[in-house]
């Protein structure tokens, strides 16, 4: 052990005062459930904050953070090989005489999935290789059946590009704050297959299923600096590949799987030894793992030891990082061209590629770059200048899965504006919502039945407390329409203007005191007596109406 | 034994005839699809146990394919080779049939499917007679590294028959076959075919897929074939070339009859000979043989020119470096996990991969593996592989040079004939050195044949090898189609055209005499 025994226990000790106060929470800014939902826990240590904090002080530690993401690609067919690509298939039913590496067998490159990197590459900004090769990286597993993995390890596919990424900052914590990070390459590969242990019966069992899916790796410079960014720049990344459908991006399926790497150093200085953390299936345990680890790190520089270079794995239980048993910080990959397979071009035009080569299997910049949809960057502007929404908002919109789509349909079809359609989406039904863990897709009131409770509104009909009545009642018995809901509860206006005068003067009557006040000047008091009104109308009465006939009566 | 079954005359001597008389043959009705390979399977009977030059033979199977090629030409379905028997190197899968490789690792395995090569022979009606013997993995140049035992030369018992593909040659020699297919990595059809005397052709990289022939070193290998004729190797090189997507090396050309320059004559060839396949280290007999046969195609018209190959003694170690850590890669995946030979006993899977792969291994291709993943290990990458690639590239770069100046290139395919079995096998620098002359044209990618020219001072056969540049197998072809026109005769006793009757029936009845 290093460093003295004392030191030992004072290490030991803040470890387990970290263990203690680790509990990662997932907060929401402002009121409501409006704008993005910010990942972040309770040792979150971003490198702004820190700088910002103190400019002068002595300089203390700060995390650096890059990623690695391993993308599987949304294919019919692996990689290398016509098996179809599937998650709930029989183990080892979609798996080629290539697949299983049987002697004999060549790869034979998918260019469905080329095309799939290249449209990322062009969204990620990245300058797309004309000229890419493939390698063998190798290493014997019993679930990687060649003993070597086909990968671009000498000139990947993409290169240089950016990744911009949004996350609360500011004082409050309620201002977007924009950042980027770059984007080291992106490289085509294979996935491996599964090992399955048995522990009971000591067994191995090997489903080749997954082996030979095509996978993108995106590899991500050290740009970020906690768990909170690297889980916003990822949460960005997924939104970006799934606008794209190059992967689906589920983290909890292993469609986009991440490894952060992690150091600490302070700023100016060179970057100190780093750690990979693995093991990570979600945003929140990405935000979790990186900060558990910079502050271990931290902990253990502070206390004089040693960072080791080394793989660990991420416990989502405790929230810890554990080292990993295996050697593969020793592992020489013995990387070599792939003899197999040709350099892989991709050609700016039909017009600009060789004679002779067929078009079906031409890979095409300018096709690919047709082909791109709307990134979700764009769609948020988009948002903000149609609609003239908040910027928060817009990423609430996009980043919520169905949310823009939601919202969009309401507007279509309600008289009212966006900016009060969005207060609705934002608060009553994200609110309900995230209480009962619901997808938009999922929401027991379609946009339509929504735009119907706001169209009620807009004509006057209901009330706008009334209208988040229906709205409940509406959320219970998706069956019926707020037609239905207003009639059988008789939550309609009173628009009877006889009836709502002997209702304020009842009012006036029975609270002298407060009429006393209003006209002795204070005019705030006469809210309450609207509210008292609303009170015996329950809430039907036109709140303008109201005000105007109290208004005569107490003035 | 069975050696006792007795040959008809006829059909005896058919065992001489080219694949053309063959084809003749059997569109004549002379003899059946069924009687001739019934008649090979009982001369392999009678003579592969001496020979060894087969692995798997399998006479009910074989029967039944040569029925079905009867079928064919009844039907009217029967292309030119239809009917015609045919033995595989046992290194390209083949759908039912044991695909060893010549490697214990691989004695369990029976392929599931048919490679490329195997797909083109049965369309065209082929009738597989068996698997050849074969150096394992490829990798040797006597075919003493076969896990089934050595092959012996027809030509002498005593002798190697050169290797990888040992039992093609060997099965072509001895008429257990009238035409084998074959591989070369690095000289593995062409040596061979020198050392026993038949033909050989290894054609350009890319004209055969290697789709379903197991990998040696994957930018070397190309499939190839021996027979006992320039224009039989032609007539074999129409069936098996042609663009197969599922390899992505395989070149998409227009498709060519090789056999269509065969008459051509060879007034005005401008024949190389590069200085360095002359120079010391090169036997004298074989020396003798090489120019002998330049001077005949000189009295056909060919006109010589001096070239130099100047880098082509460092076509080994550059071979040495690059078939090795290909292979060290490519046999990564025998690993006893889903396939071949599986260690019995095993704590953890990492005692099960040293000691599957620890068993299922001869010494060579361990010494290669070996090699291979040093050469290829971290730090010294860019001091072997990345050099090895660069004098690859001078000596492709030597051909094109050379081939401005000529339109193919001569001289020996080995320094030596055939060696004794057991000469060379405790020094593997010593067998390297001896791929001085075939190793290039691998590193190349070009084509190229051996052709007999005659025989050893202790009368073992020697070849001469024909050079061409890419593609040109067609002029290679006929420039070994009107070298075998020729009566040549050598010690005034062989006419290389039908290979040496009485030697091989002296073989054949030392042999049976044995027996």
């Amino acid at each position: 052990m290093a460093g003295s025994p004392a030191g030992t226990t004072a290490l030991l000790c803040h470890l387990n005062k970290l263990i203690a106060i680790y509990s990662p929470t997932i907060t929401y800014q402002r009121h409501g459930w409006c704008v993005i939902r910010r990942i972040c826990t309770s040792v979150s240590r971003c490198r702004s904050q820190a700088q910002t904090k103190r400019k002068s002080a002595p300089q203390e530690l700060v995390g650096v953070v890059g990623l690695e993401i391993h993308a599987q690609i949304h294919s019919n067919t692996k990689l290398f090989s016509g098996s179809q690509v599937g998650f709930q298939a029989p183990p080892n039913s979609l798996v080629s005489f290539f697949d299983a590496s049987l002697p004999g067998t060549l790869p034979v490159l998918n260019r469905r999935c080329v095309e799939a990197a290249v449209m990322t590459g062009l969204a990620l900004n990245c300058t797309i290789n004309r000229k890419s090769l493939f390698d063998r990286k190798h290493y014997f597993y019993a679930d990687l059946p060649a003993g070597y993995q086909i990968t671009q390890q000498r000139l990947p596919i993409a290169v240089d590009g950016t990744l911009t990424y949004s996350h609360l900052g500011g004082r409050k914590r309620n201002t977007v704050v924009t950042k980027s990070v770059r984007i080291k390459q992106i490289q085509l590969e294979q996935d491996s297959g599964k090992s399955l242990h048995d522990d009971y019966r000591s067994q191995t069992l090997i489903d080749l299923n997954r082996a030979g899916v095509g996978l993108m790796e995106l590899v991500m410079e050290p740009d970020m600096s906690c768990g909170e960014e690297a889980a916003a720049a990822v949460r960005e990344m997924q939104l970006i590949l799934q606008a794209l459908g190059t992967c689906q991006g589920n983290m909890a399926e292993g469609q986009l799987r991440v490894d952060a790497n992690v150091s600490v150093h302070r700023p100016g200085d060179p970057w100190g030894i780093r750690t990979e953390v693995k093991n990570i299936n979600s945003a929140r345990n990405l935000a979790r793992a990186i900060d558990y680890e910079i502050q271990r790190q931290m902990v253990v520089l502070e206390s004089g030891g040693t960072v080791q270079n080394e793989t660990r794995s991420f416990d989502g239980k405790t929230g810890h990082t554990i080292p990993m048993r295996d050697k593969e910080g020793l592992q020489d990959y013995r990387f070599m061209p792939e003899p197999n397979l040709p350099p892989l071009m991709v050609y700016e035009a039909c017009s600009t590629a060789p004679p002779g080569v067929a078009p079906s299997q031409l890979v095409v910049l300018e096709e690919v770059r047709e082909r791109l949809p709307e990134l979700p960057s764009v769609r948020r502007q988009r948002l903000v200048e149609t609609y003239g929404i908040l910027p928060e908002h817009s990423f609430t919109l996009v980043n919520e899965d169905g949310l823009m789509d939601y919202f969009e349909a309401v507007v279509r079809e309600t008289k009212a504006g966006p900016r009060k359609v969005i207060g609705w989406v934002m608060n009553e039904l994200q609110g309900l919502l995230h209480q009962q863990n619901l997808s938009v897709s999922q929401s027991p009131i379609s946009p339509q039945a929504l735009a119907q409770i706001l169209n009620l509104q807009e004509n006057g009909q209901i009330s706008s407390s009334i209208a988040k009545q229906v709205f409940q009642e509406l959320w219970k018995t998706p069956g019926k329409t707020a037609q239905q809901i207003v009639k059988e509860h008789d939550l309609g206006m009173v628009n009877d203007s006889t009836e709502i005068h002997r209702i304020c003067q009842k009012v006036v009557d029975s609270h002298p005191d407060q009429v006393q006040a209003i006209r002795g000047g204070n005019k705030k008091v006469l809210n309450k007596l609207m509210g008292l009104v609303q009170k015996e109308t329950k809430g039907r009465a036109d709140p303008v109406l109201v005000r105007a006939i109290l208004e005569q009566k107490t003035s | 034994l069975a050696a006792a079954r007795p040959f008809r005359t006829e059909v005896s001597t058919m065992i001489h005839a080219t694949l053309k008389q063959l084809s003749q043959q059997l569109a004549s009705k002379q003899i059946s699809a069924v009687e001739l390979a019934g008649e090979y399977l009982n001369r392999i009977e009678a003579l592969n146990p001496a020979l060894n030059a087969f692995i798997t033979v399998d006479r009910d199977k074989t029967l039944a394919i040569a029925a079905h090629a009867d079928a064919r030409r009844a039907a009217g379905e029967a292309g030119l080779l239809t009917g015609v028997p045919v033995a595989h190197k046992d290194i390209f899968c083949q759908q039912g049939w044991k695909t060893s490789c010549g490697s214990k690792m691989l004695d369990s395995f029976i392929s599931p499917y048919d490679a490329h090569v195997i797909e083109q022979c049965d369309a065209a009606g082929l009738v597989t007679l068996g698997r050849a013997n074969m150096d394992e993995f490829a990798m040797g140049s006597s075919n003493e590294n076969s896990y089934y035992g050595a092959v012996k030369n027809p030509w002498d018992l005593n002798a190697i028959p050169g290797g990888s593909s040992g039992g093609s040659a060997a099965a072509v020699a001895a008429r257990l076959a009238p035409v084998a297919t074959a591989t070369d990595t690095g000289g593995s059809i062409r040596q061979p075919a020198s050392h026993c005397g038949v033909t050989g052709l290894k054609p350009t990289y890319g004209v055969v897929s290697r789709f379903g022939m197991v990998a040696y070193a994957s930018s070397l290998d190309q499939g190839g074939m021996m027979a006992q004729t320039a224009e039989d190797c032609a007539l074999m090189l129409n069936v098996m070339a042609g663009f197969d997507a599922r390899d992505s090396t395989s070149l998409e050309r227009e498709r060519e009859d090789y056999s269509r320059d065969l008459a051509q004559p060879l007034a005005g060839l401008r024949v190389g000979l590069p200085r360095e396949y002359f120079a010391e280290g090169l036997a004298a007999d074989v020396g003798r043989i090489i120019d002998n046969a330049v001077g005949e195609l000189k009295k056909l018209g060919a006109e010589v020119v001096d070239i130099s190959l100047p880098n082509t003694q460092l076509s080994i170690p550059a071979y040495y470096v690059i078939a090795p850590a290909e292979a060290s890669a490519n046999l990564s995946r025998f690993d006893g996990v889903r396939y071949g030979h599986r260690a019995s006993e095993y704590k953890d899977l990492a005692e099960m991969y040293e000691k599957s792969r620890a068993e299922g291994f001869g010494s060579e291709v361990k010494r290669r593996i070996m090699v291979g993943t040093y050469v290829l290990s971290h730090g010294y990458y860019d001091a072997y592989y990345l050099k090895a690639q660069k004098i690859r590239r001078l000596i492709a770069n030597d051909f094109s040079a050379a081939f401005a100046g000529c339109d193919v290139i001569l001289g020996p395919v080995a320094p030596t004939a055939a060696f004794n079995l057991g000469e060379k096998s405790g020094d593997p620098v010593q067998m390297y050195l001896s791929d001085i002359y075939t190793l290039s044209v691998n590193l190349a990618g070009l084509p190229a044949m051996s052709v007999p020219a005659g025989f050893s001072d202790n009368g073992r056969p020697v070849g001469l090898q024909i050079i061409g540049n890419y593609f040109s197998e067609a002029k290679m072809l006929n420039v070994a189609h009107q070298f075998q026109q020729l009566p040549i005769v050598e010690g005034g006793k062989l006419n290389i055209l039908v290979g040496d009757q009485e030697k091989v029936i002296r073989v054949t009845r030392a042999h049976m005499e044995e027996d």
